[in-house]
């Protein structure tokens, strides 16, 4: 075997033992990527039968669950608010509506948080949208920011 | 009447007015709503350290799933501590809130030190993948060394091989 050609061999065998090394270091330390969590809501029997009108006065029990998939823990906030069409949750801006309901909880990458809240309406009227927006607290800005996921129930409260 | 007594029953009647303006509007907080509205604000803060610290120990690889449970123990406890700041309940909502404090003060410590111990675990990986690197390096030249002098070898024992040409008899036979 020639020099140069032992050169070139040794310079390979390098690169491969570093290019295998820096994969193994990579998935061993650096964190699973960011995705966007996971928000929705169910009825009492934990059922996708949303009910859709309510008399007034009366309670409705939803369950709602948050599913953590952004990569590393999570401190949630879960805000509910009872909007109309024209205050309605987007992706880019919160509900206007005022909150009616606030949880908060803490969920580990891959965990999921599952809870049910109890809402007793006491505004009549038509075409609310009962609203469920998910936010976060950043550790960087220290604030709590909206993620721009949210879900509604489309709800009517009636003369009971 | 001079008009610089005018002046200065103005300026006091203004001044006194102003006083009694000031009194009504001034929320009137008793020392116990406000000692609860600090607890509460004090015990938040710390949840979120102790969720800074969380993080920090999650991103280094500890197991961190004993201290979401505590620090979410904190958390109802800060909500009941609302509830009780919302019902002008201040003695329970001080308490309340500073049983959160403490629960999230000793998260607090925990993820530290775990942090701690995550990024010394993780030097020592660094470590030993250095070391297996090294050692896959120097297993790899010994490797091509030993190659090496065996192919040498058998150059040698070629070249010292004696050639043994037939005779021109027997090739004639």
């Amino acid at each position: 075997m020639s020099k140069h050609a032992k050169t070139v061999l040794t310079i390979l065998m390098i690169g491969i033992v570093l290019s295998t090394s820096t994969l193994l270091i990579s998935l061993w330390l650096l964190p699973p990527q960011e995705q966007t969590p996971t928000l929705s809501i169910l009825d009492e029997n934990q059922q996708a039968n949303y009910p859709t009108s309510i008399s007034q006065y009366s309670n409705i029990t939803l369950y709602v669950e948050v599913e953590n998939l952004m990569g590393v823990v999570q401190y949630f906030y879960i805000y509910v608010k009872l909007a109309s069409p024209t205050t309605m949750a987007s992706s880019n801006n919160p509900s206007s509506a005022p909150l009616i309901q606030e949880y908060q909880r803490i969920v580990l990458h891959g965990g999921s948080w599952l809870f049910s809240t109890q809402l007793n309406m006491t505004t009549l009227g038509i075409n609310f949208r009962l609203t469920f927006e998910l936010w976060r607290y950043d550790l960087a800005t220290d604030t709590i920011d909206y993620t721009g996921i949210w879900v509604h129930l489309p709800l009517n409260v009636t003369v009971s | 009447m001079p008009r610089y007594i005018i002046l200065i029953g103005l300026i006091l009647s203004l001044s006194i007015a102003s006083f009694s303006a000031g009194l009504v509007a001034a929320p009137n907080y008793s020392a116990s709503q406000v000692e609860a509205q600090q607890a509460i604000e004090t015990a938040q803060t710390t949840i979120n350290d102790a969720f800074g610290q969380i993080t920090q120990a999650d991103l280094a690889g500890a197991d961190i799933s004993d201290l979401v449970s505590a620090l979410n123990l904190a958390i109802s406890d800060l909500d009941l501590a609302r509830a009780a700041f919302s019902a002008s309940e201040y003695a329970s909502t001080t308490l309340l809130a500073e049983s959160a404090q403490n629960a999230a003060e000793a998260v607090l410590n925990e993820a530290q030190t775990r942090v701690t111990v995550a990024l010394t675990n993780s030097i020592i990986q660094v470590l030993l993948i250095l070391v297996v690197i090294l050692a896959v390096v120097v297993f790899t030249y010994l490797l091509i060394t030993r190659w090496r002098k065996h192919k040498q070898q058998q150059t040698r024992t070629l070249l010292r091989m004696e050639i043994h040409l037939p005779r021109e008899e027997e090739r004639d036979e």
